[in-house]
């Protein structure tokens, strides 16, 4: 009797043993598993997180983008049409034509690396009318002593602006 | 192959088109450096111009006279001239003036500028 009881509590004892390994592995996969599941949703999230960001950002920037274009855009025939509307002046026209090949560059640049989401059709179009603003509004007798005042030329810059403005007005309204 | 320096052998501020404009116009470059350097190639010899050197930029009434004025004055034939030319530069945005100058050329008549004297 006493040997059966022995042999019985000997058994339990083997399989409270078992019992606690067993608990003791699924308490450690537990551990994995939630660690796991935490990692992938913290990642998942900052990798969501970073693309509605991107996306956001970038879509904001396409109208930001061709709304300062159009500002420099004005302020250039602005300054092209008061050059060409007077003549040569050896103090005022110095600074008038610096100002004019510095706000060509800008626009010239601001249109080939500019994130206005353009096709490329309409870029090229872009490109096309920012070089012929360059013909006409350093063209002719530019930094010439022998400039006279041209209504040609304001009249030229001024249809040639007319026409790139369309092409990023629509854009600055996205 | 013969080479003009925009910058160094001629002016880090090229500006004007004619030569009462100044000694760093257009048509100064082209009677008193480019002409002369063109007339020294041999048959099969290209001229480089180095456009960016010490130069900031160009205005077009400049490359016009400077460039497509050797057409327009009779000395050479568009074609032939693009032949002759090649340009360099470090910074890409002078890219824009190779065009122009190429464009300008080819758009000019031959002898152009003796008629209309």
């Amino acid at each position: 009797m006493e040997e059966e009881l022995f042999k019985t509590i000997i058994n339990q004892s083997d399989s409270i043993k078992a019992l606690i390994v067993s608990n003791s592995e699924s308490s450690n996969l537990r551990f994995i598993y939630f660690a796991g599941t935490s990692l992938i949703s913290t990642a998942l999230g900052a990798v969501l997180a970073y693309w509605v960001g991107h996306f956001s950002h970038k879509r904001h920037l396409k109208p930001e983008s061709a709304k300062s274009f159009i500002k420099l855009l004005s302020k250039f025939e602005e300054q092209c049409l008061e050059y060409w509307s007077k003549n040569h002046d050896p103090k005022e026209s110095l600074i008038e034509e610096a100002k004019i090949k510095a706000g060509h560059k800008q626009l010239r640049l601001y249109a080939e690396y500019g994130n206005f989401g353009l096709k490329a059709q309409k870029k090229e179009q872009l490109e096309k009318l920012i070089s012929r603003l360059f013909d006409e509004a350093t063209g002719g007798d530019f930094e010439s002593k022998k400039r006279q005042a041209s209504r040609a030329k304001t009249q030229k810059v001024a249809m040639i602006t007319a026409s790139i403005a369309p092409i990023l007005i629509e854009k600055s309204f996205e | 192959m013969q080479r003009i320096n925009v910058g160094k052998d001629f002016s880090g501020h090229p500006i004007g088109r004619y030569r009462e404009d100044g000694p760093e116009s257009g048509e100064v470059f082209r009677e008193d450096l480019l002409i002369p350097k063109l007339k020294e190639l041999e048959s099969n010899e290209q001229l480089e111009i180095v456009l960016d050197d010490e130069v900031e930029g160009y205005g077009s009434s400049f490359l016009v006279e400077a460039f497509a004025g050797v057409v327009k004055v009779g000395f050479m034939h568009s074609d032939d001239l693009l032949k002759k030319l090649t340009f360099s530069y470090r910074d890409e945005d002078f890219a824009f003036f190779e065009t122009k100058i190429k464009q300008y050329i080819s758009e000019a008549s031959l002898g152009s500028a003796k008629e209309s004297k």
